[in-house]
């Protein structure tokens, strides 16, 4: 029966091609806008998710940071000494006052350029813990990860990136590539993967630098490089002394992660004079960009409302007319024994019909508008089958809500006076 | 001594021996229709009394204006009496929901109109149909019903034509067998020859004394004598009450 009803819709709306597709347009562009809409806050809310699970829900993270410019500037020409960051105290001090951090892995970055032969490769040393790599989701997509083996005897290896081989334009097996870190040799020992996303996002939360880094032993960097390092810089050699760049807690439970990171805060207040750290707290930033996704989802509802509204009055206003014009054929169709809820039916599902082939339209215009955005932008935009479901059913629910009343009207016309409609 | 008694059999009465008659198709008592109400209303019945037996065939005649049409339209269950009774088969419409009134339409009463009242963007073979779509039969028995019904009107080689490629006549000729399909009981057409030219007419006029021979009720509302003459019943009707009852099948 319903079947039925539907063929006979579609013949109806197929009688008037122009007609049907002019009504069906503000559905079609309601539709195809919501779409698009779903689908880039979705692709912008997965890419935060992403990069936040990336940077681990449990973790803290504390990196050092040079203190404001005033501070050194040196009048006297005496060889001085930047001393800043975050030091083995700090670690230490942490770990043993707070029990619900299980871990803090300490980083410490080479201020030295990376070779391949003659080229210098565009990338941030750092030496980390072999736990660094499993507390970051960083899995080697060749080879393999650092181990405590390589700290412990001082290995001279490290994990790069795919993207370093690029740059180095190096062809040939990764597994034996030595880069020259200082004056020593490093052996490849593992490639990562590069990241999945590279938005503006990632940008925004400081952590792009990831996919141009160059990781050795934590062990090996410390005796064989040290913690003092000198750069030249506009002709006078600026020396500094950072113990750790980096301080990577590990927090027991989600749920302490906010505490946790209090009590980090305090425990570096009292250790610091100076603001020369900054902590990072990615579940505080999921948070905060949650907080940014919900006033998306306020807004997105009503832009679809209204252009559903618009589209929807559409279809009131053409069923209308519709019915006047077919007043007859109720006439006849009720002489004939229909119901007034079979004269319902009948219009419901025309309207009904109607919206669901606009949103059908519209979800493809939105598919495809996706799909260009996509190619010209960074942009990355994620069509869920949540959000096709979501927006046919809302078209097809604007079909029950404006067609009932004009289906209505069609089912109270009275049958002798339909039949005498001229 | 008196013998025993033997206690008296009841004494069998005979039943009121009516005589054996169907129950009428439709009954119409002290039938009133108003329009409007006040000043301005309009009495457009005065208590009609009628009723018809299966297998009668009825002319009921009148000048514009005498009430036919509001009699066809209360008949047809389109429209309810002010004050009154109609019966069909026994069955008081002034009791019956939108439904079951439909439900009567659609199974008990086939319409022939004087404008054919065809759905103009359907095929003759779907315009026939119709009332078994509302009575919900299936597919396969609606077009097979609807076919034998062409057949028997004579419009087979019409099947998939729309109204507006049909003559007048053809058009009639839809419109009764769409009438046919549901096996009505009672067959009401409304100067069903008013539109038409005098040849079709009488074809048509030819066609309801077959379907009348093969056992239908019709009631046929007409205003022209000479087509009320072809009804073996005619009831002539004046100013809202009926005139003249002339023909009636014997009791």
């Amino acid at each position: 029966m319903l079947l039925e009803l539907i063929r006979e819709a579609l013949r109806n709306l197929g009688r008037h091609k122009l007609r049907s597709f002019l009504t069906a347009l503000g559905i079609i562009f309601g539709v195809a806008s919501v779409m698009s809409m779903i689908s880039t806050g979705e692709g912008a809310r997965r890419a935060i998710l992403d990069q936040i699970s990336e940077l681990g829900i449990r973790n803290i993270i504390i990196n050092a940071r040079k203190p404001p410019a005033e501070q050194n500037v040196q009048q006297d020409n005496t060889t001085y000494t930047l001393e800043y960051g975050l030091t083995f105290h700090d670690a230490r001090q942490i770990t043993a006052t707070l029990p619900m951090i299980t871990e803090v892995l300490q980083v410490h970055d080479v201020e030295e350029w990376i070779w391949f032969k003659s080229r210098r490769l565009q990338a941030k040393v750092r030496g980390v813990q072999p736990e660094y790599f499993t507390r970051l989701n960083l899995k080697p997509w060749l080879g393999r990860a650092l181990t405590e083996q390589d700290g412990a005897t001082r290995q001279r290896v490290c994990v790069v990136r795919s993207q370093l081989l690029r740059d180095a334009r190096y062809v040939g097996d990764p597994l034996k590539l030595d880069l020259k870190l200082g004056k020593e040799y490093y052996r490849v020992v593992g490639v990562l993967q590069d990241g999945e996303f590279q938005s503006p996002n990632k940008l925004a939360l400081g952590i792009d630098d990831r996919a141009l880094e160059v990781y050795v032993p934590f062990e090996t960097v410390l005796s064989r490089v040290g913690v003092e390092s000198s750069t030249q810089s506009s002709g006078s050699y600026e020396s500094s002394r950072v113990e750790l760049h980096q301080l990577l807690c590990v927090v027991d439970d989600e749920q302490h992660v906010l505490d946790a990171a209090r009590g980090v805060q305090a425990i570096l207040d009292n250790l610091h004079a100076r603001k020369d750290y900054e902590v990072t707290v990615p579940l505080e930033l999921l948070e905060s960009r949650r907080k940014t996704q919900r006033v998306f989802d306020i807004v997105l509802p009503i832009v679809a409302g209204v252009s559903l509204l618009v589209g929807g009055i559409g279809i009131l206003n053409i069923m209308l007319a519709s019915i006047t014009e077919r007043t007859r054929e109720i006439g006849i169709r009720r002489a004939l024994g229909a119901t007034g809820a079979d004269i319902t039916a009948q219009f419901l599902v025309e309207t009904v019909t109607l919206s669901s082939i606009g949103g059908l339209i519209g979800i493809a215009l939105g598919a495809a508008g996706v799909a260009l955005l996509r190619r010209l932008t960074e942009w990355d935009a994620v069509i869920t089958p949540g959000a096709v479901g979501l927006s046919l059913g809302v078209s097809c629910l604007t079909g029950i809500v404006f067609g009932l009343y004009p289906a209505r009207k069609a089912a109270q016309m009275e049958p002798i006076q339909a039949l005498r409609h001229e | 001594m008196a013998g025993p008694r033997i206690a008296a059999t009841p004494h069998a009465t005979p039943p009121d021996v009516e005589p054996l008659r169907a129950q009428p198709i439709l009954e119409l008592r002290g039938v009133e229709k108003i329009f409007g109400t006040g000043d301005g209303a309009l009495r457009v019945l005065h208590g009609i009394d009628l009723s018809v037996q299966p297998g009668e065939y009825v002319a009921v005649i009148g000048p514009s204006g005498s009430g036919k049409s509001t009699l066809m339209n209360i008949l047809g269950c389109l429209d309810s009496p002010t004050r009154g009774n109609y019966l069909i088969e026994g069955r008081d419409v002034a009791q019956l929901g939108d439904a079951d009134r439909s439900s009567i339409r659609n199974t008990r009463i086939g319409f022939v109109f004087q404008s054919f009242q065809l759905v103009s963007h359907l095929s003759v073979l779907e315009n026939v149909e119709l009332p078994l779509f509302y009575a919900r039969r299936p597919r396969d028995e609606r077009r097979e019903t609807a076919l034998a019904r062409l057949k028997e009107v004579g419009l087979a080689h019409r099947l998939h034509h729309v109204p507006n490629q049909l003559s007048g006549g053809e058009k009639q000729r839809c419109a009764i067998a769409r009438a046919l399909t549901g096996k009505p009981a009672l067959i009401l057409a409304d100067e069903p020859t008013g539109n038409l030219d005098s040849t079709t007419s009488r074809e048509i006029l030819e066609l309801f004394h077959v379907l009348h021979r093969a056992g239908s009720t019709l009631l046929l509302i007409t205003h022209d004598p000479g087509i009320a003459a072809q009804a073996p019943r005619r009831v002539a009707m004046r100013d809202g009450r009926i005139e003249s009852d002339t023909g009636r099948a014997a009791r």
